[in-house]
């Protein structure tokens, strides 16, 4: 049997090689990196304990990634609900709705975010006309938001909706006729239950968050930046591997914490974590 | 043994539900006794559990009223009608304890924490689950769950509790082992239920009163022992137990009316013309060989097609001219008749009864 | 519908509208006539396509761009539906070990791949190159097409390949015969979505090109910081086009499973 299995698991062999060569050990390279450039030592963290740019850098990372996390779950509850809770037609098309921008090009979308957002662009055009002063959104971390949390909803919206469409529908109903009115049954009983899908979401989206490069590029302030940008202005513009390596080891031991605090509340709260990819 | 509850009164008047262009129910009228235990009976899509959720509210009536001790409800949100139920596969709320589910009715009523305390225990102390307050029903077997979903529902005493199907998850045995419970809790507490079911043994053994749907509309109310007995018509005889079923007309005979056949005319209360059905319950009938010549009634030539031991009797299936049906003998002993034997189906004319076909319903199909 | 119901439906439209409508404001200004990115656009002209599809560097970048994102679809395909495969059939911790280990370059950000990813390149000299673009893009593709592959042989009737099996086809010929045509709609849609995948890549593109080797996005990135052109917009809109045909295509054919099944 044993043999039988291992002789069907080559299969799988070319794509981990490709991984493992292709990706996990360039990541290694720069994380090392952090530890031997310029030359070995910690002088890298102690420039990133130390220095107040890079805890600027830090602290504003952390800020927009839970902004982006909390801003995203508000939006993408009400949005989950109405297709948990609708037919399986209208969940289907708002499923696409939620599926075709995830799948739209990351830079068309911000290039369209500037068109609007940019001094004479969309939006104060359609405020001009009501006679309201232009506003200054381009170049601010409120642009970064509003692109970041609309490319990150559908990593919210769809762990939600597979956690609420498991919800038994008429518990809320038993809650009712208990004699809980309708916002009591639901935040009693509904919103408890959706919980799962929410920290499955959040999950997913902060750690998403902490990635992301493009949108704050093109949409945020070149004095505001965000880890990945200065990472990537830390190897490619000041050629520092050390540091830029030392940054990639601060996202990566965020990644690994949020995922252990999410572990932990979820053992607290006997919440079971289903398959967090399982939304991607 | 603790306080009694009012029952509350129920009443349904001329209530109707209508899906589009489906009609789930229609004119359905119901009185409900203080304290009456009655089941609606029907197979699925007959209406009864339409009209279940109307009375709960999950459903709007498209017309007509619903009272409870008189006072008009059909207007008033679910939460506020005071009722309690069970629902089909329990409905328990998953991240809450057997204790917190009990205790959930009870904290939405208002009642105060050392009250609360006191009658989530008597009523797990009831279904006999003290002990596991503590657990999450998931822990729970599925007769455990039924049970703490009992608990919960009657936790904080309504004057009317629903159910829906409450124990159609369950195997036989537990079935009939929770039946004696709703039972002997239904007696202590003295509250009305409203009992759906698809099974006409379990209403049969629950209820004081039936009401039978069929077709989103209700074909007879009576207790369990009228039914049987007197159904008003085929689709209520063939869905309460086994029957034969004999085609013939009735026809006018000096003042009277007579059941008439080729091979045997009966007089009948039935003032109708026309054709019409002979009902005979299978215990009622029995057969006897061809050849015998003791006869004290009706006769009819049938041929056994199958024979089936159940229990301590047998079952035969006959068919003769115009119909058929089940005949069960009364002891195995009775033992004499082979499949495909010829033989003389007789009874006492006053077990049978005669149902004018004109006024049944169209016919009913069985479950 | 009662009142918090359509209050509901107001807020999931306008959320709708948010996720959709943005975006296709790209086309309107793609065939501006003017040379502003200004709203509204004045005029209508195709010059703007015209400068595209004359201009060596956004031509080139367009090509390749098609050229790398055809090759990896059907690389990271092959390998992403074998590793679905072989995992589906181990069971048990190797396979989730296996799982877990080909997802990860969803979860590690991009820019700590890029950067790690230069280093070593630079090293091997792949920076620049067709085969560096390759490795990158279909390190990245291949976790989409196990997770499509694996869900679609989640609900794989297994009992069908032993059919074939008996009916006297080898491994080989079973696997190829009947599996790969069942599998089929998570196969097309994993290879759609490693297309999209491949074609909007730009950060770590950004990193392993170079002046000769350079892919549509970073064209268009650096286009982006540098001035204001509409051809940027004819850019956009072409992406816009060919991700959202590629993203139609990879849903719809998700949806063939279900009508299969």
């Amino acid at each position: 049997m044993s043999t039988k299995q291992s002789r069907t698991a080559v299969l799988a062999w070319p794509a981990l090689l490709l991984v493992a060569l292709g990706f996990i050990v360039p990541v290694a390279i720069i994380l090392v990196m952090s530890v031997t450039d310029p030359q070995p030592g910690t002088q890298n963290f102690e420039w990133l304990a130390t220095n107040s740019t890079a805890h600027d850098i830090m602290w504003r990372t952390i800020y927009i990634a839970v902004l982006a996390t909390l801003i995203t779950a508000v939006l993408a509850y009400p949005f989950a609900y109405l297709m948990a809770t609708s037919s399986t037609l209208v969940r289907s098309i708002l499923m696409v709705v939620v599926l075709l921008p995830f799948w739209t090009s990351m830079m068309v979308r911000a290039f369209a975010w500037i068109i609007i957002l940019q001094k004479n662009g969309l939006l104060n055009t359609v405020l001009g006309a009501f006679g309201i002063e232009p506003l200054t959104i381009l170049g601010t971390n409120t642009a970064v938001l509003i692109g970041m949390c609309q490319i990150l909803m559908p990593f919210m919206v769809l762990p939600m909706v597979s956690v609420m469409v498991g919800i038994d529908s008429r518990l809320p109903l038993a809650a009712r006729i208990m004699g809980a009115p309708k916002w009591k049954a639901f935040l009693q009983v509904y919103f408890p239950l959706s919980l799962p899908g929410v920290f499955a979401g959040s999950l997913i989206v902060f750690i998403l968050s902490l990635g992301f490069y493009v949108t704050p590029a093109l949409l945020g302030s070149p004095r505001q930046q965000l880890i990945p940008n200065a990472l990537f202005t830390q190897v490619l513009e000041l050629l520092s591997w050390g540091k830029g390596g030392a940054l990639a080891v601060a996202t990566l031991v965020m990644v690994g914490a949020v995922f252990l605090l999410l572990f932990l509340v979820a053992k607290v709260m006997g919440i079971k974590i289903g398959k967090i990819g399982g939304g991607l | 043994m603790s306080t009694q509850v009012i029952g509350a009164a129920l009443s349904l008047r001329d209530i109707g539900k209508q899906f589009g262009t489906v009609t789930a129910a229609a004119d359905v009228n119901l009185d409900v006794e203080p304290g009456e235990f009655i089941s609606l009976l029907g197979p699925s899509g007959s209406g009864k559990t339409t009209t279940l959720n109307m009375i709960a509210g999950f459903e709007e009536p498209s017309g007509g009223r619903i009272m409870i001790n008189e006072k008009d409800i059909t207007d008033i949100p679910i939460h506020r009608r005071n009722i309690g139920m069970v629902f089909q596969g329990y409905a328990l709320f998953p991240h809450m304890t057997v204790e917190k589910n009990v205790e959930y009715p009870l904290k939405q009523h208002g009642f105060d924490k050392p009250e609360r305390k006191r009658a989530t225990d008597e009523a797990l102390a009831k279904v006999s689950l003290e002990k596991y307050g503590a657990r999450m029903p998931a822990q729970l077997s599925g007769g455990q769950q039924q049970r703490v979903a009992l608990a919960r529902a009657i936790a904080y005493k309504p004057p009317l509790l629903l159910m829906d199907e409450p124990l159609s998850a369950l195997d036989k045995a537990l079935r009939e082992g929770l039946q004696t419970e709703i039972r002997r809790i239904h007696r202590d507490l003295g509250t009305t239920v409203v009992y759906v079911t698809h099974d006409q043994d379990e209403a049969m053994a629950l209820s004081d009163r039936i009401v039978v749907f069929n077709e989103g509309r209700i074909q007879q109310i009576g207790t369990p022992n009228e039914l049987y007995k007197n159904p008003s018509n085929e689709f209520v005889s063939q869905f309460l137990g086994e029957s034969i079923h004999l085609d013939g007309l009735i026809e006018e005979q000096g003042s009277g009316h007579e059941f008439v056949r080729d091979d045997f005319r009966l007089p009948t209360e039935v003032d109708h013309r026309g054709p019409a059905q002979l009902m005979i319950r299978p215990e009622s009938v029995e057969l006897i060989s061809a050849s015998s010549a003791e006869q004290s009634g009706p006769t009819v030539a049938a041929e056994i097609i199958d024979k089936v031991y159940v229990g301590h009797s047998v079952k035969y299936m006959v068919s003769c001219r115009g119909g058929g049906g089940v005949v069960r003998s009364r002891q195995t002993d009775v033992d004499d008749f082979t499949i495909g034997q010829e033989v003389l189906l007789t009874w006492e004319a006053a077990r049978s009864r005669i149902l004018p076909l004109a006024t049944s319903a169209k016919n009913g199909e069985e479950s | 519908m009662n009142k918090s119901r359509v209050t509901l439906w107001a807020a999931c439209v306008f959320i709708g509208l948010w996720l959709i409508a943005p975006t296709l404001i790209v086309i309107p200004m793609s065939f501006n006539e003017q040379r502003s990115l200004a709203f509204p656009p004045k005029g209508f002209s195709l010059r703007w396509f015209e400068n595209f599809f004359s201009d060596a560097q956004w031509l080139g970048g367009f090509l390749n761009s098609v050229q790398i994102a055809l090759l990896t679809a059907v690389l990271a395909t092959v390998l992403g539906t074998l590793a679905a495969y072989g995992l589906f059939k181990v069971k048990g911790i190797r396979e989730s070990i296996g799982r877990n280990f080909l997802i990860i370059p969803m979860i590690i950000p991009s820019v700590i791949f890029g950067v790690g990813l230069y280093s070593l390149f630079l090293r091997l000299g792949l920076v620049g190159t067709l085969p560096g673009f390759l490795i990158a893009h279909t390190a990245l593709a291949v976790p989409y097409v196990v997770v499509t592959v694996g869900s679609t042989l989640a609900a794989y009737n297994v009992s069908l390949e032993r059919a074939a099996w008996v009916c006297g086809a080898n491994k080989f010929r079973a696997f190829i015969g009947v599996t790969v045509p069942m599998l089929m709609p998570g196969i097309l849609s994993g290879a759609f979505f490693a297309f999209i995948t491949s074609f909007d890549e730009v950060v770590v593109s950004m990193f392993i090109s170079s002046p000769y080797l350079q892919t549509l996005p970073v064209t268009m990135f650096a286009g982006m910081q540098r001035e204001v052109d509409p051809t940027i917009a004819a850019a956009a809109t072409l992406i816009m086009i060919t991700t959202t045909a590629a993203a139609i295509g990879g849903i719809l054919s998700q949806h063939l499973k279900r009508k299969r099944t």
